[in-house]
């Protein structure tokens, strides 16, 4: 028994010496996945701040191929809530809200002021997991839920610094 | 496990919810504007134009069914996509449509009920031009019920004129997945018998198109599926026939591999064999530029 503990507590001490995740500071992130089955790509910027690393807020741009005719991009402020810690994996749940607006078109779909252009607003929520691939990186996947979008898969790799 | 699956279910649910929101970039929809001006909500429609158009731009008033005593507008539309669908379909081929609610036996008559289309179409007549719409090039549809008493407009002329309805705007008819002969249909099941009893009791023969042949020698565009209700299947089929030999322009298409629900699901989905048919049949029946 005395053997067990002393090896989880070296294993512990090791893994937080080399492994812990970098968990504040400045993140950017970058990355993609599927509104559904119509594919995007992200790009988020955002901050874990050092007396509260469980929570991240984050500023988010996305760009998405059509789900209806034209592609769209959105804008959005999200947070993460990182409830799960061990050294190497974090576990969290975010949830991000913005709006959306449409190309302006071409073709038979006129060109179109911006104001026209704009679908509304969208919230979505998820669970993700991050796994630190090297300091300061992580490498995250997460399954939101939403309106308009029921379901948002996403991978992406962050960095912190 | 339930609970997972239940959640599962609500959130893969929600497709039409979404194909709406998107469907925003290529069509302006007003929601529930009332053609009576009485806050009964059952006296709305929702308008679907696409945008960017000009005021050319042909419309559909489209008519849901549901056995004339249920369903909506929007029926289950985060689920189903009901009826936003068919609106967002045709706009992408340059048609506007006002999909319309009206009042269901039993709180009402049937010809309460007709009467309330009636008035959807007049306020299309009266104000479509002022959402952008060209009034004077009106075709109607209608799915299963809904189907029925758009060939009901297409054949009792009386009727329609009497109710207010000016005729010369309305170019053609598309009943898809149609109930034309109330009688024959009583005939079918004994729910059936019920549904036709309740709705129409003695006045079966009069709320029945196929009673007004050959009168009204507008275009008919009937889509029904190869896996429709046998009686609307049964209906079709011999009243394409009918209506051909009589003389009527009537242009029948059978939907391979489609039941009842799907004619009208399928709209503006991968599977959506009718929009083109119905587009191109607005775009031939109506004084207004095709999209091409």
């Amino acid at each position: 028994m005395r053997r067990i503990a002393c090896l989880v507590i070296l294993i512990a001490a090791t893994a937080n010496a080399d492994n812990r995740p970098f968990d504040h500071g400045y993140t950017v992130t970058v990355g993609g996945g599927l509104n559904v089955s119509a594919p995007y790509l992200e790009a988020q910027v955002g901050r874990r701040f050092e007396r509260a690393p469980f929570f991240e807020l984050y500023l988010d741009y996305s760009y998405g191929w059509p789900i209806s005719e034209l592609s769209f991009q959105t804008f959005g402020i999200g947070e993460r809530s990182y409830f799960f810690h061990r050294p190497r994996v974090e576990v969290f749940h975010q949830a991000l809200m913005g709006f959306a607006i449409s190309s302006s078109g071409t073709g038979k779909v006129q060109d179109r002021a911006i104001g026209e252009r704009f679908l509304g607003a969208f919230v979505s929520q998820g669970l993700g997991t991050a796994v630190t691939i090297a300091p300061q990186w992580q490498l995250s996947l997460t399954l939101s839920s939403g309106y308009p979008v029921w379901l948002r898969s996403d991978l992406s790799l962050r960095y912190t610094f | 496990m339930r609970a997972a699956l239940l959640s599962l279910l609500a959130l893969t649910g929600c497709t039409g919810a979404m194909n709406e929101y998107f469907a925003q970039d290529i069509v302006d929809i007003e929601h529930d504007i009332n053609y009576v001006g009485d806050g009964n909500i059952r006296h709305t429609l929702d308008l679907y134009v696409p945008r960017g158009a000009n005021k050319d731009v042909p419309i559909v008033v489209f008519i849901h069914g549901g056995f004339w005593m249920r369903q909506d507008k929007s029926y289950y539309e985060p689920i189903t996509g009901l009826y936003s669908n068919v609106g967002t379909a045709l706009a992408r081929h340059g048609i506007a449509t006002a999909v319309i609610d009206y009042r269901l036996v039993p709180s009402v008559t049937f010809d309460e009920e007709l009467s309330d289309v009636a008035e959807a179409i007049k306020w299309v007549q009266r104000r479509g031009e002022a959402h952008g719409v060209d009034a004077t090039q009106i075709v109607i549809a209608g799915h299963s019920a809904g189907g029925h008493m758009t060939a009901l407009a297409a054949f009792d002329h009386d009727r329609m004129e009497q109710l207010g309805v000016d005729l010369r705007s309305l170019r053609g008819f598309a009943p898809l997945s149609p109930i034309l002969d109330i009688p024959a249909f009583s005939l079918f099941s004994t729910e059936d018998k019920d549904i036709a009893d309740t709705v129409f009791g003695d006045a079966k023969e009069a709320n029945s198109p196929s009673t007004y042949y050959p009168r009204g020698a507008k275009p008919l565009l009937l889509l029904y599926g190869s896996d429709d209700l046998k009686e609307v299947y049964s209906q079709s089929a011999r009243a394409a026939f009918e209506l051909e030999n009589l003389g009527v322009d009537i242009r029948p298409h059978e939907l391979a591999g489609k039941d009842h629900d799907h004619v009208v699901l399928d709209f503006d989905t991968d599977d959506d064999a009718m929009t083109p048919l119905l587009a191109d049949f607005v775009f031939d029946v109506t004084e207004t530029a095709s999209e091409n």
